[in-house]
């Protein structure tokens, strides 16, 4: 036992390492969320409110995204301790990682110990998933940035290890109650994940479930916190996030979504064209948009798209959300993990290893219905699923080989090695290359773009900041850190809309320009990127992206 | 009702779909009758009458059966030999007699299916690209929504199964795993192999040989499903034969009024 906890406590400092290491400075720079986050916790130490001037928010409207608060709150006390910078604001989200790599060993314990042949090696292959979680390529990725989902998937797990701990000792069985509650306010797809989950735990577990008394209690302090949620879920602010996102009917038409209502038209004619009008208004009618053929497909596509070997071992999805080369796993993690699958459908099925399956099964649900899948932070909550089932087929395999030496010993060399190669392959992709190849994707250039007009700023009457430079107010305010007592006294953030032109400060305008107009417009000191100047503005400042290309350019008029 | 009597009525299916509005070929109409010999392989293989009548209706549906039954493609005919000689093979148990019957197959597939990259080409050589024609094959994307292993166009709109399908095909394939009955998976397998390894992957003729396989999978799981006497089971195969015939009338639309006008 002594040896186990020896062994976890080097993994834990191995996870430490991984996610603290250059914290603050790679990623090269702080993308618009994270700096909307830190801002709105830097305004709720000086003043109790958020940017927009709310008080102690259940949801902060940051960037009209309508953030889930816990991780704004969790980023007030770093902010507070070590003052306005990346590495706070990242803080909650590098903890959050480590704790689940710690808090993982335990609840595998759990787990495993359940499960026919691996409760024989249940340290070790508890163990292995804390490790596999620990160099996890895509856990990394999202410790390192401040991701809500990341403290999120940190609640969920800690909240069913408890709910499995409480079957024995009803006083977890409470605490688990208090957990899943406050899942519902840490990311959006935690409010779908959460409760199916928990859903499932009492159908599979009814039996075990530790008497009248604590489940009452339980149902109680989960029905507080879901009432608590329910406003927030239903009020016309926070649905925008929904109403942006989902594929049914997104608010905002994006360039690569089919225009429905277009589509249906022109179906229609060809109905008619071809002399089949009635059928048309079965298969092709808008007014049953939610059950239209394509969109079903596409939801359906959108959830089965997340479990793609080429998303998960090769490509990832967004730059912002895997280093440069290199998918969410290791490509050597490919067959155990199929091993894992394998040995608990046929060998280890039961309702422990059927609860770890099924949350396989849920945790895309909430990117079936929204744009952009796969999509690596919606889906984030399946994280530990997928180490638990690569530890499981690692000691399946094991057991299988280890009668013999050289069948055990020829594995492993291979193993060893691989892992070498391509985790070194990663860390070098994703410390070295993460800063070149993807800098302009994190926003690289606006901290140093505030530094120079907050120099030069005295010399000019206004700083107009191009809306090019998307969402550029959170950028000026964090990096100039703007008092927000000042700011709130003016009004605050008007909106944090993409393409919102009335936010304002100091002397900066938050707002598209046509340089050829400002002309005689008094002395103006203007921020955009390349496309908002034509040949012969007269550019005295350009920015350059750590691969040479200009990300930013200032001018006078 | 009798099996044969349903057996007629997906052969009438099958022919009306054929001949609908199409000038009817004899090489298409050929594949009218795999259902047909489908149900004859799968009655012997399975040893149960239902699953192979399920199977041969459900190839029957496919997006990919009805539209390369409805025009001249070498794949048709093959197809129908294949399975010929798969019920060939279940009975014979000499292996002489076998070695002798697949040479025979070899043979009349060299003569008649030119179009096989085996005969002409050499295989796909970056493990890359392997590698990459194994994870598009094996994905759902393929599988479900996107079928792009078309010879030339076809209607890529939709997957090899219908999506109502997936909780059959994943139930069937762990029934036969599980109960060691996986001469057809490994039939599957053999024929994925030699699709990946195609230089014109992922356009590609042989892979719909492997489609009677994928239906009899998928068979095999609506039966799993539907004869054990859960009111559950039977509510949640409903819900999915409703959706089935949603999915199959949405196909049929847009492949007999939309398809050629695109």
């Amino acid at each position: 036992m002594k040896k186990t906890l020896v062994l976890l406590g080097a993994v834990t400092i191995l996870a430490a390492v991984l996610r603290l290491y250059r914290l603050g400075s790679t990623p090269i720079s702080l993308e618009w969320d994270e700096v909307a986050i830190g801002y709105d916790a830097y305004s709720l130490i000086k003043t109790g409110r958020d940017q927009f001037g709310d008080l102690l928010p259940v949801t902060f409207r940051s960037l009209d995204d309508y953030k889930p608060p816990i991780y704004e709150y969790l980023t007030v006390i770093p902010v507070s301790v070590f003052g306005l910078t990346g590495f706070a604001v990242r803080l909650p989200s590098a903890l959050s990682g480590i704790g689940m790599v710690f808090l993982l060993y335990f609840f595998a314990g759990i787990l495993f110990q359940n499960i026919f042949l691996l409760k024989n090696y249940k340290n070790k292959a508890a163990l292995l998933a804390s490790f596999l979680l620990a160099v996890s390529p895509w856990h990394i990725q999202f410790s390192r940035a401040a991701f809500e989902v990341n403290v999120a998937a940190l609640i969920t797990v800690s909240a069913v290890f408890l709910f499995l701990k409480g079957l024995k000792n009803p006083r977890y069985f409470i605490y688990s109650a208090g957990l899943f509650g406050l899942d519902l306010f840490s990311y959006h797809s935690a409010r779908v994940v959460a409760p199916l989950l928990l859903i499932f735990l009492f159908v599979i577990f009814n039996k075990s479930l530790p008497g009248k008394k604590p489940v009452i209690y339980f149902m109680v302090i989960f029905g507080v916190f879901l009432l608590a949620v329910l406003p927030v879920l239903f009020s016309q602010n926070a649905q925008i996030r929904f109403t942006a996102t989902n594929i049914f009917r997104p608010a905002a038409r994006y360039l690569d979504e089919k225009d429905l209502d277009k589509i249906f038209l022109e179906q229609r004619l060809n109905d008619i064209f071809k002399g089949y009008e009635f059928s048309g208004k079965i298969f092709h009618n808008r007014r049953l948009v939610w059950f239209d053929y394509d969109t079903l497909k596409k939801a359906f596509n959108n959830y089965l798209s997340n479990y793609r070997f080429e998303y998960l071992f090769i490509k990832g999805d967004a730059p912002l959300h895997h280093a440069p080369g290199f998918g969410l796993f290791h490509m050597w993690e490919l067959p155990y993990l199929a091993a894992g699958i394998i040995f608990l459908l046929f060998k280890g099925l039961n309702r422990y290893s059927l609860f770890l399956l099924f949350w396989l099964l849920i945790a895309p649900l909430p990117n079936a219905v929204t744009r952009e899948a796969p999509h690596s932070v919606r889906t984030l909550l399946l994280l530990p699923v997928y180490q638990l089932l690569g530890a499981a087929g690692l000691i399946y395999l094991y057991n299988l080989a280890k009668e013999n030496f050289w069948v055990l010993f020829l594995p492993v060399t291979i193993i060893t090695f691989l892992f070498i190669i391509n985790h070194g392959y990663y860390l070098h992709q994703y410390f070295i290359h993460t800063d070149f190849d993807v800098a302009a994707n994190w926003k690289y250039g606006r901290k140093q773009a505030v530094n120079i007009t907050e120099k030069i700023k005295i010399n000019y009457d206004r700083v107009l900041v191009s809306l090019s430079l998307e969402m550029p107010h959170v950028f000026w305010l964090f990096y100039s850190r703007f008092p927000p007592d000042r700011y709130l006294v003016n009004g605050g953030t008007v909106s944090g809309g993409y393409a919102d032109e009335r936010n304002s400060f100091d002397k900066y305008q938050f707002r598209n320009f046509d340089y050829k107009l400002l002309k005689g417009q008094g002395n103006l000191l203007l921020v955009g990127t390349p496309g908002d100047f034509p040949a012969g503005a007269d550019i005295f400042v350009n920015i350059y992206n750590p691969d040479g290309s200009v990300a930013l350019q200032m001018a006078r008029n | 009702m009798s099996v044969f009597l349903l057996l007629t009525l997906i052969s009438i299916f099958n022919i009306i779909i054929r001949f609908f509005n199409s000038s009817a070929r004899f090489n298409s109409s050929l594949t009218a009758f795999v259902p047909v010999v489908l149900y004859f392989y799968l009655a012997n293989y399975f040893k149960r009458k239902k699953i192979a009548l399920i199977s041969s209706f459900i190839f029957s549906l496919l997006p990919q059966t009805v539209a390369l039954g409805r025009i001249a493609s070498p794949v048709n005919f093959q197809v129908f030999l294949f399975l010929l000689f798969l019920i060939c093979f279940s009975y014979i148990r000499k292996i002489s007699v076998r070695i002798g019957l697949f040479f025979l197959w070899f043979y009349i597939s060299f003569l008649t299916f030119r179009g096989f990259w085996f005969y002409h080409s050499y295989p796909q050589n970056s493990v890359y690209k392997l590698m990459e024609n194994i994870f598009n094959l094996t994905s759902f994307n393929l599988l479900f929504f996107n079928n792009v292993t078309y010879y030339w166009g076809g209607v890529r709109e939709n997957g090899i199964l219908y999506i109502a399908l997936l909780p059959f095909f994943l139930i069937g394939l762990f029934t036969l795993i599980r109960s060691k009955t996986t001469n057809i998976i490994s039939v599957t397998a053999v024929i994925f192999i030699l699709t990946v390894m195609s230089p014109s992957y992922p356009e590609s003729k042989e892979i719909f040989m492997a489609f009677p396989m994928l239906s009899a999978v998928t068979g095999r799981g609506f039966y799993e499903l539907w004869h054990r006497n859960n009111l559950l089971n039977r509510l949640f195969t409903g819900f999915l034969i409703l959706f089935l015939i949603y999915e199959t009338a949405q196909f049929l639309h847009y492949y007999f009024i939309h398809f050629p006008l695109e």
